[in-house]
């Protein structure tokens, strides 16, 4: 069977829930029909080019932003009128830096930031530190942004919510502490079971943890889905097609993306594989080889494909 | 349907507590500098200081609840202590604590507390104290044992300073530089009422009859600052707002506070 690439993702319990999602800011639309659902306990990438939503579906999901239509629901609480509550499940590390307290110490931040989560872990948090390599005596006017992102980790983590959202979290990180986060977050989910949506331009790093992912593109998902189904569904077909060539109709709604011309070029196409393969020599192509995408191969081709729409 | 056992909100005592350690520590020189001002003006009250004291009432034509002259200064100080009180969380901005496991109007309202109480403690220390040094240095002198000091009016007063307060919280809640505004509106009021009257806009008299119901004496705002009546028509008279009306003032800027908290503003 093939198909255009599905964009609903079906799952019992979700952590997060939204539903014809639309957000405006005066004439930037930023959210329009977003439909993104998050399984409980799934380590959700959201990807996509800078202005596609991904900072303000986080937002919303916050209730930092209102949406004009639309819903959300995480772990099945509406952030609009349950926002404290929602947000005693987050840990949360916002795109860049925010406002506020730029005169306090680190240590004094941390102290001050737990003492909101009842839930607050001064050990953890104090590893966490130390693992990052933070100087709780620095003011937090003086920190760069790759020390205002460890903070904002230790932070997110140190109260071991139910859900994370990190927006950009590698951001302002060097190739070193990227790596430690890596390794961080990867004991940090083995010890606190914990759903995650993570935003990020650097997929490859995030890649090894993921198990789902969500391509944004203009405030509206172009793909939803689980790792494995991406890695058995959406695959690379490299082919050597005659002159003349009239393409194969019977795959336009199932192609991704198309590369290349003349007698060899490269498609990603979404269906079963020999199915796919099969309408492909059907068509007259020959297949000359076939391969399952990263992650971020994947997202790239779902990106140019539209992009050259 | 959910499977994870939901995470607790902070009490609203947590938040009290972490709201008035934050602003203690934020606002210590401007703490310090509020006290001293206050004591500094009940030593005006010493009789050796008389002459000063006589300057600063007949200078300033509006006075005090107490017959204080430092009640004209005392607003300017609130009003900028109010504004100190959200300096670091500026409204319209992505302040961290949006983030937090908090309803934004009650985190708003407990640190508007926080910076009430802190204020009422720092004005009733530094008067008492003031008040005990006068009275050491010369018995009689302090403002408690001067004829014309009424059973309640330190009451009225502290009201009405804590109702400037909550105005100027008003200001910082709905606007990025409050003390802009506050002097704005402080001056452009009397100047708007004078351009109209130079304009000959004033015959439908409406208009100054409203701006001085909403703002003048003796119902006005201005009453709820705890400001009296200074009449002259049959000698000079002093008419005190009643202290009903000051906290019928509290009442309706207290709700402003929690309207502004309420403000929503996305970038």
């Amino acid at each position: 069977m093939t198909s255009s690439i599905p964009t609903n993702l079906e799952s019992e319990n979700p952590a997060i829930r939204t539903s014809s999602l639309a957000k405006s800011f005066r004439s930037n639309r930023a959210l329009a029909g977003l439909d993104l659902t998050v399984p409980e306990g799934a380590f959700y990438l959201l990807v996509g080019p800078n202005g596609s939503g991904k900072t303000t579906t986080m937002r919303i999901l916050l209730d930092l932003v209102r949406p004009d239509s639309g819903e959300v629901e995480v772990f099945s609480l509406p952030p609009g009128s349950r926002g404290a509550l929602v947000r005693a499940q987050i840990g949360y590390v916002p795109e860049g830096s925010v406002t506020g307290y730029e005169w306090m110490r680190v240590g004094r931040l941390l102290e001050h930031h737990g003492s909101y989560f009842p839930s607050w872990d001064v050990k953890y948090a104090q590893s966490l530190a130390e693992a990052l390599d933070i100087d709780l005596a620095r003011r937090l006017k003086k920190l760069s942004k790759g020390e205002t992102r460890r903070i904002q980790l230790v932070m997110a983590l140190a109260h071991r919510p139910p859900l994370l959202l990190l927006d950009e979290p590698m951001d302002g990180l060097d190739p070193l502490i990227r790596d430690r986060v890596i390794e961080i977050l990867v004991a940090h989910l083995s010890e606190t079971p914990s759903t995650v949506l993570a935003s990020t331009h650097h997929i490859q790093e995030l890649e090894k943890l993921a198990d789902h992912m969500g391509v944004l593109f203009e405030g509206r998902l172009l793909s939803q889905n689980s790792r494995e189904e991406l890695h058995r569904t959406l695959r690379r077909y490299m082919l050597e097609v005659p002159r003349e060539w009239s393409g194969a109709p019977e795959l336009n709604d199932a192609i991704v993306h198309r590369n290349g011309s003349g007698p060899e070029i490269a498609w990603a196409v979404w269906g079963e594989p020999e199915q796919v393969a099969h309408k492909l020599k059907d068509s007259g192509a020959t297949v000359r080889n076939v391969t399952a995408l990263r992650l971020e191969e994947a997202a790239l081709a779902i990106l140019a494909g539209k992009e050259a729409e | 349907m959910q499977t994870i056992a939901l995470r607790t909100t902070p009490s609203a005592t947590t938040l009290f507590s972490n709201q008035f350690r934050v602003l203690l520590i934020r606002c210590k020189w401007d703490i310090l500098i509020l006290a001293g001002l206050m004591f500094f003006y009940q030593l005006i009250a010493l009789p050796g200081l008389g002459d000063t004291a006589e300057l600063f009432s007949s200078s300033l034509f509006i006075d005090g609840a107490l017959g204080q002259p430092g009640h004209f200064i005392f607003m300017f100080i609130v009003v900028l202590w109010s504004a100190r009180t959200w300096a670091d969380l500026p409204p319209g901005r992505r302040a961290s604590f949006l983030s937090y496991p908090v309803d934004r109007m009650s985190h708003h309202a407990i640190r508007v507390l926080a910076g009430a109480v802190i204020l009422l403690l720092v004005m009733a220390a530094s008067w008492l104290l003031g008040a005990a040094v006068c009275e050491i240095a010369a018995p009689g002198s302090s403002y408690f044992s001067q004829e014309g000091y009424y059973g309640w009016g330190w009451l009225l007063t502290l009201v009405g300073l804590f109702n400037v307060y909550l105005f100027g919280t008003i200001l910082a809640l709905m606007f990025r530089r409050p003390e802009q505004w506050f002097i704005l509106l402080l001056l452009g009021l009397p100047m708007l009422l004078f351009l109209l009257f130079l304009l000959g806009l004033t015959r439908p008299h409406f208009i100054p009859i409203v701006i001085n119901l909403i703002f003048g004496l003796p119902y006005g705002l201005f009453a709820g600052f705890g400001f009296a009546l200074i009449g002259s028509d049959s000698g000079l008279s002093v008419s005190l707002p009643d202290l009903p009306l000051v906290l019928l003032w509290s009442f309706i800027l207290a709700s402003g506070v929690l309207l502004a908290a309420n403000i929503r503003r996305e970038e």
